[in-house]
C-alpha cells in the first residue's frame, strides 16, 4: 500500500512540475509575425499579401466597382439587394453596410502595406529587392489612401502596423495631410521602381500615372496647391513617353479579360477564378438574367445591375465604343433573338468590358477578368484636362491628347473606319473641359472612374438630380464612429 | 458487506432450521421470484412468518424451503422492494413478483467525481433515468432529455438526421465562448463542440451533433448539475452546467439478454403556406410594375397552382432501430455488452443517416481492495447529407429554403420529361431544387471510439484511491460533389468537389483520493485530486473544381483540372486541474459542501492561465427536526443554499497570440503565389470568463414520498465575458474581431419540479412536471461599442428594429399620419416610439426575444395491468424572432413568398392591402419581420403493452409499443417548426412500432 501511495504522490508531483509546459500553447498552423521575416521570400510573401488584399470581395472584387458605379449615373440596380438600391437611389445613410465593408477592406490593406514597410527593412536579403518591395508597398498604401480620401475626405492616417488596440484609435487627418502622405509614398516608390514589373505588380508606370491622378484630384480639392495641374500634366507626359506603354490600336483590345496586361495597361489587379485566388464578379453581376446565348453552358447572368438607360442613350450609336461596352442582344429560351428592350429586365448590360468572349466555360467567361485600375487612355485624358486647366485648350498638346483617344475610337477594329467621333478643335476652355469629361465617360465607362470624375469636376449635382451637396463625400460608416471612442466625426450633412 | 453478513446469518439460520426440521414431517415449498420487469431476482429473503425458517433465492431466482406444515405465511423481502406476505394455502409452488418501491430519497445521484444519495444533495441537480428514456425513438440523448428536466432548455436547431441540438442550462451565460454544457460521459469530460470537417468555401457545411455517436439505449442515467455548488468541481468548464452521463453496467446475477427494436415512419412536421404559381406570378407582375419593368405574366391565373416544392422535396421516410444487449456477472466480473443499428431515412430526398454502435463495459474485482473498470464504445455514423446552412449569398441553399423559396411557376420536368433548367423570372443563382438535391452527393462518415480504464484501490477503510485514463477519438470524413449540370455552384465552377477529413483526439488522466469517515453524528466525505486533459485536432480539406463531366464526381478527382483549394489545420489545447471537496453532515440534518478547483488552461495568455473556482453549499433537512416530524406531513423537507464561481474557456485556441498565415495568394505573371497576412490582434491579457451563481432551493416529499416537489431560485452573473468585440478598422483587422474579457450579463430564474403518484392501485397514474423560467439580461458591454444584437438591459440576440404599424394605403393616410412625409402609398408605416414627433432611425427599439420566457414539460403515465399510456407535452413560451427574410421581403423578386403576400399593396388593391407594396421605398428591419415562436407540442404519446409472464413463460419481460413523436404542434408560427425555424432542414413527426424482448 505504501508503494501505491508513493506512486500516486510521485505522479502528482511530476505532473506539477510539467504543468507549465503542459499548458503552454504550441501553434502548428500559423506563424508568428515576430519570427516570420527571415529572408527575401518572406518579404515577398508579405508584399503579395498587400496585392492580395486589393482582391478581397470587399474591395476590388466587388465593392470597389459596385459602390461608385451605382452611385454615379452609369448604372442602376435591378435584382440587387437593399444596399444596392439605396446607393442607386442616393437614399443611403451612414449605416449602409457597403460603405463599412469598403472602409474596412481598405484599412486592412493599409495595414498589410504598413507591415511590409515597417518590417522588411530589417530582413536580411538582397538590398535592391528589399527597396523594390518597400516601394511597391508604398504604391499600394498610397492607392489605398487615395481611395479613402476621394470617398471620405478627411480620414485617419495610420502610418505603422498596429500592435496594441490603443494605437488603433486614430482621429481624422486633414485632407492636405493625407495628400502629402500619399504623394510622399508615391515619390519614394517612383524613385525605385523599374518602368514595368512582372504582370500584376506595380512599376514606375503605375506609380507615375497614379501620382498624376493624385495631383489632378488634389488640384480641385480643398487641399489644392499651386502647380498641381502642371505636375499632373508633366507626369502624364512622362508615362506617355515610357517605351513600355502605348495605346492599343483597337479599343476592344484596350481592356477585357482576353486582353490582360496589354501595353496600355498601367496597373491592373490580377484575378482569375480558373487560376485560383480571388476573382471579380462584375461580369456575372452585369450579365442579364433570363437571356440566353451570352454565357457558355446555357447559363445566364444575374442582372444585379445594368446600364442606366439615359446614360446608354446619351452615347452616340455611331461610337464604336458604345457597342464595345454594352451587350444589347441575346436570345430567349426558344432561341429567338431579342433586343435588350424585350429582355425580362430591359436594361443594356455593361458586361462587355469584363467578359472573356474566348472562354468556353462560365467560370472563365464571367469570372476571369482583372480590375484595371489605371490605363494609358486615362493618362491621355488626364493630361488633356490638366493642360486645359493650366491655360485652356491651346496649351501645348491638349488637343493632341483627346484627339488621340477619339482617333482610336474611329479606327474601330481596323476593318471599317468610321468618321465618328471627329477630332476636336477651336473650343473654349469651358467646352474643352466638358468634352474631356464626356470623352472620359465614353472611353472609361464602368471602369471605376465616372463617380470620381463627377466629384473632381464638381458635376455631381448637375448630373444626378437627386444629389445634394453632402453626396460629394460618403458618410463615415456609423459603426466606425461608434468604435472610435470619439475620435471619428461625421462628414457634413450626414 | 451487510449483505454478506446477512447471507452468513441466513445460512446459519437455515442450518439450524434444517436440524430442527429433521424431527418433524416435512414438505418442500418452491418457486421463482421475479421483479415487475420480469427479471429473475437472486438473493431475495424468503421466510416463514414468525419462525426462523428461511432461505434466499439462487441466481435464477429460485428458492426451495422445507416446511413442516402446509399452512402459514411466507414473507418475501428485498432491499428497495415492497415486502410481500403470501399465505401458503396448501400449495407446494409459489411464484412471486416483487414490486420495486425505491424511494426518490434513496436514489443515487451522480455528482462530479462521486455519488450521493438524493437526500444528502445540497446542489441543484436534475436526474433522468433510463426508464424515462426508454421506448422513445430518438437518435440522440438530447432529444430524449427535452422537457424532462427543469432549467434545461433543449432546442433542435435542425431536423436533419443527426443534426445539431442546442442545450442551454439556466440560459446562455456567455456571448462568444461556448454555451453548451460540459458533458461527462463515464467520467470523461467532453465539450459537445463541432467535430465536423469544413464544408466547401461556398458554405456547404452540414453541422452534425458529435454526441449522436452516443447510443441513447446504452445510457443508465443522466444527472444534470445546475448550480455552482454542483458544477464548481468542474471549475473552468462548469458555468454552462454539467451533464453527467453514466452508461449501463453489468449487475450481479445471471445473464440478461434484451432486444429492443422499432420501426417507424416520419413526415415533415408541417407544411408552410406559401404562394402558388398564379399568386406568385401576380406578385412578380406587381414587382415589375412597381419597378417600371414590363409585366412578365400577362395571364397569371392561367398558371394555376404550379409546383408544390414542399411535396417534391419532402417525402415520408422510414426509420428503424435494433439493439441487442447482454449483461450480468460471472464470478467477480460484471459485464454489459450491446450492439445497435440505427437507420433513419431523411424526409428530404436523398438524405439519411445510419449508425452502428458497439459497447462493452466490464468491471472486475481483483481483490477486496482493488477493482478495475473498463468502458469501451465504438460508433460509426454514415450520413447522406445536404447543405443545411444557407450560405454564400444563395450559392448553395438549404433544403428548407429551397422548398419555400423556389417559385411554384417552375415545373420539375420539362416537356421532354427532363429536369427543367429554365429559370423563372427574376431567379438568381438558379437551380432546379429536385434535380440539385437528387444529384448532389454528400457523405459524412464518422468513427468514434471512447474508452476508459479505472483502477480503484481501497487503501484503508474509507480511503479510496482512484486513477482513470480515458480517450475519446473521432475521425470524420466529408465528401461532397455538386454536379455542373444540375447545381448552380457546380455550373459556375465546372463541378465542385470536396474532400475533408478531421481527426480529434482527447486524452484524460484523473487521479483522486476519497476519504469517508463517520464519527458518531459527524459524517465526512473528502475528495482531492488532479486531472489533465488535452485535445489535438487535425483537419485537411481539398476542393477540386472543373471536372471533365459529372459521371465520376468526387470518387475520381484526378481529372479535375481547376486549381484545387486545399487547406490543413492543426490545433491543440490542454488543461491541468487540481480539485478538492468536502461533504460534511451532522446527524443527517445539517449538510455542508465546499469545493474548489484550480484550472490552468493553455488557451489563455501567459500569466493569466490559472483560474480558481470555489463553491460552498449548505443544506438543512428540516424533516429531521422533531417539530416537523410531529406534523407527520413530510417524508423529506430540505432547504438548500449555494454560492460559487465557475468558468468558461470554450473559445478557440491561440487567441492570445499574434498570428500570421500565408493564405493571401495573388497571381503574378499567370502564377498563383502565396502571400502573408496577419489575421488578428493578439490579446496578451486574455483570461477566464467567470460566472458567480447563487441558488436557493427547497425539496419536499409528502404522503410516503408519493408526492415530491422541488423548487430552485438562482441568479447567475457572468463577468469578464469572453467577448469578441469589434475594433476600429484603423487597427487593420477589418471586420475581424478581437477577443477580450469585458462586459457582463446575468441569468436569473426559477425552476419547479413535481412528481406525483396520483393513483397507485391497479389503475396507476403518475405525473411528473417541470417548469422553468429564465431571464437573460446583458448588464454591460464593457469595451465593446455594441453590435446589432447586443443591448444593455436586454437579452443577447435581441435586434434593433422599427415598430411596424401597417401599410400606407393612400396619400391621405400619409398626410394624416404626418410623421413620414417622404412615404409613398404602399410604404410601411412606423411608430414614433420616442415620441419626439418625428420618425427617424432613433425610433428603433430592441425587438424580438431570442430566448423563451418560460418552458415546461408534463408527463402523464397511466398504467393498467400490462398497459401503459404515456402522454408527454412540452411547451416554450415567449420566444420571438425573425425567420427566412426573403419569404417576407416585398422588395425581393428572387423567391416565393408567404401566402399573405396575395394581399400585397398595388395601386389596384390599395384600400384592402395588408402587406407593403413591392415598390416599398422604406423597407427596413421591423416588427413586420418578427414572428412568435412560442409553441405547445405533444412531444410523445406512447401506448405499450407488457405481456404477462404466464403468457410467454419462456421469455423475460416483453413489451410492444406504439409511439408518436411531435404529432401535434400548436403555434402561431408561419414556418415549419417554431422551435427549429425554417431556414435549414425541417423537423419531423414520427410514428413508430416497437418491440422489447428480455430473455
Amino acid at each position: 500500500m505504501k508503494k501505491i501511495t508513493g506512486f500516486l504522490l510521485t505522479i502528482l508531483l511530476l505532473s506539477c512540475f510539467s504543468c507549465k509546459k503542459f499548458i503552454t500553447e504550441k501553434p502548428y498552423s500559423f506563424l508568428s509575425p515576430a519570427n516570420y521575416f527571415e529572408d527575401g521570400n518572406d518579404a515577398y510573401a508579405a508584399l503579395l499579401g498587400v496585392y492580395s488584399g486589393l482582391g478581397e470581395n470587399s474591395y476590388y472584387s466587388r465593392f470597389m466597382f459596385l459602390v461608385p458605379t451605382l452611385i454615379s449615373d452609369e448604372s442602376v440596380t435591378i435584382t440587387g439587394d437593399a444596399a444596392s438600391k439605396q446607393m442607386d437611389a442616393l437614399s443611403y445613410s451612414s449605416t449602409l453596410s457597403s460603405f463599412l465593408t469598403l472602409w474596412r477592406a481598405i484599412y486592412v490593406d493599409i495595414m498589410r502595406a504598413n507591415v511590409v514597410i515597417g518590417r522588411v527593412p530589417g530582413v536580411p536579403m538582397d538590398e535592391a529587392l528589399k527597396k523594390q518591395y518597400i516601394a511597391e508597398a508604398k504604391f499600394l498604401r498610397a492607392l489605398n489612401y487615395f481611395n479613402l480620401v476621394r470617398f471620405w475626405g478627411e480620414v485617419p492616417l495610420v502610418k505603422d502596423e498596429v500592435e496594441k488596440l490603443e494605437d488603433a484609435y486614430v482621429g481624422r487627418a486633414s485632407v492636405k495631410d493625407v495628400y502629402d502622405f500619399i504623394i510622399q509614398d508615391l515619390e519614394d516608390a517612383k524613385a525605385v521602381l523599374p518602368d514595368k514589373n512582372p504582370d500584376g505588380r506595380a512599376g514606375k508606370g503605375s506609380v507615375t500615372a497614379l501620382l498624376a491622378k493624385v495631383y489632378l484630384t488634389r488640384a480641385s480639392s480643398e487641399a489644392a496647391q499651386e502647380g498641381d495641374y502642371k505636375k499632373c500634366a508633366d507626369l502624364c507626359k512622362e508615362v506617355i513617353g515610357m517605351s513600355a506603354f502605348h495605346l492599343m490600336d483597337d479599343f476592344q483590345q484596350a481592356i477585357g479579360a482576353n486582353h490582360e496586361f496589354n501595353p496600355e495597361s498601367l496597373f491592373e489587379w490580377n484575378g482569375d477564378r480558373e487560376i485560383g485566388g480571388s476573382f471579380t464578379s462584375a461580369a456575372q453581376f452585369a450579365l442579364p438574367s433570363g437571356v440566353y446565348g451570352l454565357v457558355p453552358e446555357n447559363a445566364t447572368g444575374e442582372s444585379w445591375f445594368g446600364g442606366d438607360r439615359d446614360f446608354y442613350n446619351s452615347i452616340s450609336d455611331q461610337d464604336y465604343r458604345k457597342a464595345s461596352t454594352f451587350i444589347t442582344s441575346g436570345k430567349d429560351i426558344d432561341g429567338n433573338d431579342l433586343y435588350y428592350t424585350s429582355w425580362p429586365f430591359p436594361y443594356p448590360s455593361p458586361a462587355r468590358k469584363f467578359i472573356n468572349p474566348e472562354s468556353t466555360t462560365r467560370s472563365g467567361y464571367a469570372f476571369g477578368t482583372n480590375y484595371v485600375v489605371l490605363r494609358l487612355a486615362d493618362v491621355y485624358l488626364m493630361r488633356a484636362e490638366a493642360l486645359n486647366e493650366i491655360g485652356g485648350p491651346g496649351t501645348e498638346d491638349a488637343y493632341a491628347m483627346i484627339n488621340a483617344i477619339r482617333a482610336r475610337a474611329r479606327h474601330g477594329n481596323g476593318s471599317s473606319v468610321s468618321d465618328y467621333p471627329a477630332d476636336l478643335s477651336g473650343l473654349s476652355q469651358a467646352s474643352f473641359r466638358d468634352s474631356v469629361l464626356e470623352e472620359r465617360k465614353v472611353e472609361l465607362a464602368y471602369e471605376g472612374h465616372r463617380f470620381f470624375d463627377l466629384i473632381r469636376t464638381k458635376r455631381l449635382l448637375s448630373v444626378l438630380p437627386k444629389a445634394k451637396e453632402k453626396h460629394y463625400l460618403l458618410p463615415i460608416p456609423n459603426t466606425e464612429i461608434l468604435l472610435s471612442k470619439g475620435k471619428l466625426t461625421q462628414n457634413t450633412g450626414w | 458487506m451487510k449483505r454478506i453478513k446477512l447471507l452468513h446469518f441466513l445460512a446459519l439460520a437455515f442450518i439450524c432450521i434444517s436440524m430442527q426440521a429433521g424431527a418433524q414431517q416435512r414438505t418442500t415449498l418452491s418457486g421463482t421470484v421475479t421483479n415487475d420487469q420480469q427479471e429473475k431476482m437472486p438473493g431475495v429473503t424468503v421466510k416463514l412468518k414468525n419462525t426462523n425458517t428461511g432461505t434466499v433465492t439462487d441466481e435464477q431466482g429460485r428458492y426451495s424451503l422445507p416446511v413442516t406444515a402446509s399452512e402459514g405465511t411466507l414473507v418475501f423481502s428485498f432491499l428497495n422492494y415492497a415486502t410481500q406476505e403470501v399465505a401458503i394455502g396448501g400449495r407446494s409452488r409459489i411464484d412471486i413478483v416483487l414490486k420495486n418501491e425505491e424511494s426518490k430519497l434513496d436514489e443515487v445521484v451522480v455528482v462530479g467525481y462521486g455519488t450521493l444519495q438524493r437526500k444528502d444533495v445540497t446542489g441543484a441537480i436534475s436526474s433522468v433515468t433510463a426508464k424515462d428514456l426508454e421506448n422513445q425513438p430518438a437518435m440522440t440523448l438530447e432529444q430524449l432529455m427535452q422537457g424532462k428536466a427543469s432549467g434545461v432548455q433543449i432546442t433542435q436547431t435542425t431536423g436533419a438526421p443527426g443534426g445539431q441540438i442546442e442545450v442551454r442550462i439556466r440560459g446562455a451565460s456567455s456571448i462568444n465562448a461556448g454555451n453548451e454544457p460540459l458533458y461527462v460521459i463515464d467520467g470523461v469530460p467532453y465539450y459537445n463542440g463541432s467535430q465536423d470537417p469544413d464544408g466547401t468555401s461556398y458554405g456547404t457545411t452540414t453541422p452534425t451533433n458529435a454526441l449522436a455517436s452516443l447510443n441513447p439505449n446504452d445510457i443508465a442515467s443522466v444527472d444534470i448539475l445546475k448550480d455552482a455548488s454542483a458544477t464548481a468541481i468542474y471549475g473552468s468548464r462548469g458555468s454552462n452546467g454539467v451533464v453527467i452521463i453514466t452508461t449501463k453496467r453489468g449487475k450481479a446475477g445471471g445473464m440478461r439478454v434484451n432486444y429492443n427494436g422499432y420501426f417507424g415512419v416520419q413526415q415533415v412536421v408541417r407544411k408552410v403556406d406559401v404562394m402558388n404559381a398564379s399568386q406568385h406570378a401576380a406578385f412578380l407582375n406587381a414587382w415589375a410594375a412597381a419597378n417600371n419593368n414590363p409585366i412578365p405574366f400577362p395571364h397569371p391565373d392561367s398558371l394555376g397552382k404550379g409546383t408544390d416544392w414542399q411535396d417534391e422535396i419532402f417525402r415520408p421516410a422510414v426509420m428503424q432501430n435494433h439493439q441487442v444487449s447482454m449483461s450480468g456477472s460471472m464470478g467477480k466480473s460484471r459485464y454489459y455488452i450491446s450492439g445497435n443499428f440505427y437507420d433513419q431515412e431523411g424526409i428530404v430526398i436523398n438524405t439519411g443517416m445510419k449508425r452502428y454502435t458497439f459497447r462493452a463495459n466490464f468491471d472486475q474485482d481483483i481483490s477486496d481492495r482493488l477493482t478495475v473498470s473498463e468502458t469501451f464504445a465504438y460508433s460509426k455514423t454514415d450520413s447522406k447529407s445536404v447543405p443545411i446552412n444557407g450560405a454564400g449569398k444563395g450559392n448553395v441553399r438549404s433544403a428548407g429554403e429551397r422548398a419555400l423559396l423556389t417559385s411554384p411557376i417552375l415545373s420539375v420536368y420539362d416537356s421532354k420529361g427532363e429536369f427543367n433548367t429554365v429559370p423563372w423570372y427574376g431567379a438568381t443563382k438558379f437551380e432546379n431544387p429536385v434535380a440539385s438535391l437528387q444529384t448532389t452527393y454528400g457523405n459524412l462518415q464518422r468513427d468514434n471510439v471512447t474508452g476508459n480504464i479505472t483502477l480503484s484501490y481501497k487503501l484503508l477503510d474509507g480511503l479510496v484511491a482512484k486513477s482513470l485514463v480515458g480517450v475519446n477519438m473521432t475521425n470524420t470524413d466529408n465528401k461532397e460533389y455538386y454536379p455542373r449540370s444540375t447545381t448552380y455552384i457546380g455550373g459556375v465552377l465546372g463541378g465542385l468537389g470536396f474532400l475533408a477529413n478531421r481527426r480529434v483526439s482527447n486524452v484524460l488522466n484523473e487521479n483522486t483520493l476519497t476519504y469517508s469517515k463517520v464519527i458518531s453524528k459527524h459524517k465526512f466525505d473528502v475528495l482531492g485530486g488532479m486531472t489533465t486533459q488535452s485535445e489535438k485536432d487535425f483537419s485537411a480539406t481539398n476542393q477540386p473544381t472543373l471536372f471533365p463531366d459529372d459521371r465520376l464526381g468526387i470518387n475520381n478527382i484526378d481529372g479535375a483540372t481547376g486549381v484545387p483549394m486545399v487547406s490543413s489545420l492543426k490545433t491543440q489545447w490542454s488543461l491541468v486541474s487540481f480539485i478538492g471537496r468536502v461533504n460534511y453532515q451532522y446527524a443527517g440534518k445539517y449538510l455542508l459542501t465546499a469545493s474548489i478547483r484550480a484550472d490552468g488552461s493553455s488557451k489563455f495568455a501567459d500569466g493569466h492561465k490559472w483560474g480558481y473556482f470555489p463553491s460552498v453549499a449548505a443544506g438543512y433537512r428540516l424533516s429531521e427536526e422533531k417539530f416537523i416530524k410531529q406534523l407527520g406531513l413530510f417524508d423529506d423537507l430540505k432547504l438548500r443554499v449555494s454560492y460559487g464561481v465557475t468558468g468558461n474557456q470554450e473559445v478557440g485556441s491561440y487567441q492570445s497570440l499574434p498570428r500570421l498565415v500565408t493564405d493571401a495568394s495573388y497571381i503574378v505573371g499567370g502564377q498563383l503565389l502565396s502571400g502573408a497576412r496577419l489575421t488578428s490582434l493578439a490579446n496578451r491579457d486574455l483570461t477566464w470568463e467567470e460566472s458567480k451563481q447563487l441558488d436557493v432551493g427547497l425539496n419536499a416529499s409528502f404522503l410516503h414520498s408519493r408526492i415530491n416537489v422541488g423548487f430552485d431560485y438562482y441568479k447567475k452573473r457572468t463577468e469578464n465575458l469572453l467577448f469578441s468585440i469589434d475594433i476600429p478598422a484603423t487597427s487593420g483587422y477589418g471586420s475581424s474581431k478581437a477577443l477580450f474579457n469585458t462586459g457582463s450579463l446575468y441569468n436569473r430564474g426559477f425552476e419547479v419540479d413535481l412528481s406525483a403518484a396520483l393513483l397507485t392501485h391497479d389503475f396507476k397514474w403518475d405525473l411528473s412536471a417541470n417548469f422553468s423560467r429564465n431571464k437573460s439580461v446583458l448588464t454591460s458591454l464593457g469595451e465593446s461599442p455594441g453590435t446589432t444584437t447586443l443591448f444593455v438591459g436586454y437579452a443577447p440576440g435581441t435586434k434593433l428594429g422599427q415598430v411596424y404599424l401597417g401599410v400606407f394605403h393612400d396619400q391621405k393616410e400619409i398626410d394624416a399620419y404626418g410623421l413620414q412625409p417622404d412615404a409613398k402609398p404602399g410604404d410601411m408605416k412606423f411608430a414614433d416610439t420616442n415620441g419626439d414627433g418625428k420618425f427617424t432611425g432613433d425610433d428603433r427599439l430592441p425587438i424580438g426575444t431570442p430566448m423563451p420566457k418560460y418552458i415546461f414539460g408534463v408527463t402523464n403515465t397511466f398504467s393498467y395491468k400490462g398497459f401503459d399510456l404515456t402522454v408527454f407535452v412540452e411547451s416554450s413560451v415567449g420566444r420571438k424572432g425573425d425567420d427566412i427574410d426573403l419569404l417576407n421581403d416585398p422588395t425581393d423578386l428572387t423567391s416565393n413568398k408567404y401566402k399573405k403576400f396575395v394581399n400585397i399593396w398595388t395601386p389596384e388593391n390599395a384600400e384592402t392591402a395588408t402587406v407593403p407594396g413591392p415598390g416599398v421605398s422604406n423597407y427596413s428591419y421591423s416588427t413586420f419581420d418578427i414572428v412568435d415562436r412560442s409553441y405547445f407540442k405533444l412531444r410523445n404519446i406512447r401506448l405499450s403493452y407488457t405481456f404477462p409472464h404466464s403468457l410467454i413463460p419462456f421469455l423475460g419481460s416483453t413489451a410492444v409499443y406504439l409511439s408518436g413523436e411531435n404529432l401535434i404542434t400548436i403555434s402561431d408560427y408561419p414556418g415549419f417548426d417554431p422551435e427549429t425555424g425554417s431556414v435549414g432542414y425541417p423537423t419531423t413527426k414520427t410514428v413508430v412500432l416497437g418491440l422489447n424482448i428480455g430473455f
